[in-house]
């Protein structure tokens, strides 16, 4: 993908604008200097699978998305921080006609019960299968350290996460770079 | 939680540039790195910043290799170097491992990604996992304001709880670490209490060793107050002695006496000084053990 001009606008009275790609589409908007890059993806850009699960230190990961190609938490940034970027939430991965081999996996495997940690959970899964093909049981517990689930006990989570290396490193790279673009 | 109202924010692309807005802004502009220590003091409005200085595309802050600097080998990180990339960068994870060893366990992949070395030294929490090893590897820090630069050791960094040497209108710029001399070996381990944690404790050290004697060493441990210790008298023991299992352990019990630790909300005293003198005993283990492959 071609990168995106920053939009490096000052409005003045605390405000800026900025201009990210996100799941594709380019979107250019007046933001208030404090705003989170999490209420910034929910509130301005209407994308609420990204979720906020906790208030302050960033433990939960239920905000996770994929920034410039690496997961990161979007409550511990500043929405005017992402000018310029490309990100991804779990709106980029898949459609209900076509679902990305993470949420198949997570829907064959029952990877999720109330579904709230499911979105950061994918975005983390999404960077460890980018670059790894077969991972570990270990690697894939080592992925989702910033994940938190109060539901699943985490183990079909891990299956969910195999089912998907197994379908990706089943396609060709072709197949691979498409459902990887990010 | 939300941020307080924030007035300005800039992204200065050179060093120049930044030094003067700091310079230009005072006591209320704060730098920005990682944001992974930063953001939440924000939205805990513990910090009255009106003005953030993005540093993230300050390209003398980016710097990453080996290099010779008056004749001496060193390993050259720019503040701006990622914890992800200490814990994977083969670089590091072959010649610097004591680094791998604490970045790998900080936070989680989502702080990894975002978190700087520079960010987490000048942040100063006691238990946090980098400034154990850039004692460990005797590092110098170069810090840079208007009126200029100055050069220091790590030694001398750290101030107390989460107060360093930096002043409001300087920026850290680097960090240089000798290259190891031939025999010498280095590791690091946290105890705590979930992955990923910040330390309950944690023990660095780095060991110079001919065959199977140790010639000199450093030793500091973390999660102590008010910054990482020294192990002074532990080194003073082991320096020329033939090391064995028994020797190790002698020394791992000097470790768990001479430094001081405290009661806190993560644990007892008691507790760390049990854990000071196992993984003490285990952390100069792997140290010699690395000391010795690398005189082969
Ligand atoms: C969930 C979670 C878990 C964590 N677990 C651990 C852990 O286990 N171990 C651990 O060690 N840490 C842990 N951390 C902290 C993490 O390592 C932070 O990345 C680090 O402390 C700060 O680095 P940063 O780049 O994010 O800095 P920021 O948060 O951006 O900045 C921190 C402070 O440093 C100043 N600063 C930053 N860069 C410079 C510079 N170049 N010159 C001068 N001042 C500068 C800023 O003004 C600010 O005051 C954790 C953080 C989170 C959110
Ligand atoms: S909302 Fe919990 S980590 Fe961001
Ligand atoms: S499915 Fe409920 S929190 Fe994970």
């Amino acid at each position: 993908m071609q990168p995106i001009q920053e939009a490096q606008q000052t409005v003045g009275n605390g405000m800026k604008t900025i201009q990210v790609r996100v799941n594709g589409k380019i979107a250019k908007k007046e933001v208030p200097i404090r705003m989170l890059l999490v209420d910034f993806i929910r509130e301005e850009l209407a994308l609420t699978g990204t979720h906020v699960g906790c208030s302050v230190e960033g433990r939960c990961g239920a905000c996770t998305i994929v920034l410039n190609g690496d997961a990161v938490k979007s409550c511990l940034m500043l929405a005017v921080q992402a000018d310029g970027a490309d990100i991804m939430t779990v709106e980029g991965l898949g459609t209900t006609d076509k679902l990305h081999p993470i949420q198949q996996g997570f829907w064959e495997k029952h990877g999720l019960q109330c579904g709230f940690c499911t979105p950061g959970m994918m975005m983390s899964v999404y960077n460890l299968l980018k670059t790894t093909r077969h991972p570990s049981i270990d690697e894939i517990r080592d992925a989702l350290v910033g994940n938190l689930c109060r539901c699943t006990g985490y183990e079909h989570i891990i299956q969910a996460v195999q089912y998907a290396a197994d379908q990706v490193a089943a396609m060709s790279k072709e197949e691979r770079d498409e459902i990887f673009s990010y | 939680m939300y941020p307080a109202t924030i007035t300005d924010y800039m992204a200065p692309t050179t060093l120049d540039e930044c030094i003067q807005l700091l310079e230009q802004h005072g006591s209320q502009a704060k730098l920005i790195a990682g944001g992974q220590s930063f953001v939440p003091l924000l939205k805990l409005r513990m910090t009255d910043t009106s003005i953030v200085i993005d540093i993230n595309r300050i390209i003398e802050l980016q710097e990453f290799g080996e290099k010779n600097i008056s004749q001496k080998r060193i390993l050259r990180l720019g503040a701006l170097t990622k914890h992800k990339t200490l814990a994977t960068h083969p670089l590091v994870v072959s010649k610097y491992p004591i680094l791998s060893d604490a970045a790998k366990f900080i936070g989680d992949v989502q702080v990894r990604n975002r978190g700087t070395i520079g960010g987490s030294l000048v942040h100063a929490d006691p238990a946090a996992d980098l400034p154990v090893p850039i004692l460990v590897l005797d590092s110098t820090l170069r810090i840079v304001s208007r009126e200029g630069e100055r050069t220091v050791s790590a030694d001398d960094f750290f101030l107390g709880i989460m107060m360093t040497v930096v002043e409001q209108n300087e920026i850290l710029v680097n960090i240089d670490i000798p290259a190891p001399l031939p025999g010498t070996g280095a590791a690091y381990y946290k105890c705590c209490a979930v992955y990923g944690d910040f330390a309950i404790i944690s023990v660095g050290a780095s060991v110079t060793m001919t065959d199977d004697s140790c010639d000199s060493s450093r030793i500091y441990v973390g999660g102590v107050y008010p910054s990482p210790q020294r192990a002074v008298q532990t080194e003073a023991f082991l320096q020329g002695k033939a090391i064995t299992d028994d020797i190790l352990q002698q020394a791992a019990d000097i470790l768990a006496d001479e430094i001081p630790v405290e009661t806190d909300m993560r644990a007892t005293a008691e507790y760390r000084r049990i854990l000071l003198k196992e993984h003490g005993f285990k952390v100069l283990s792997k140290a010699i053990k690395r000391a010795k492959e690398d005189n082969i």
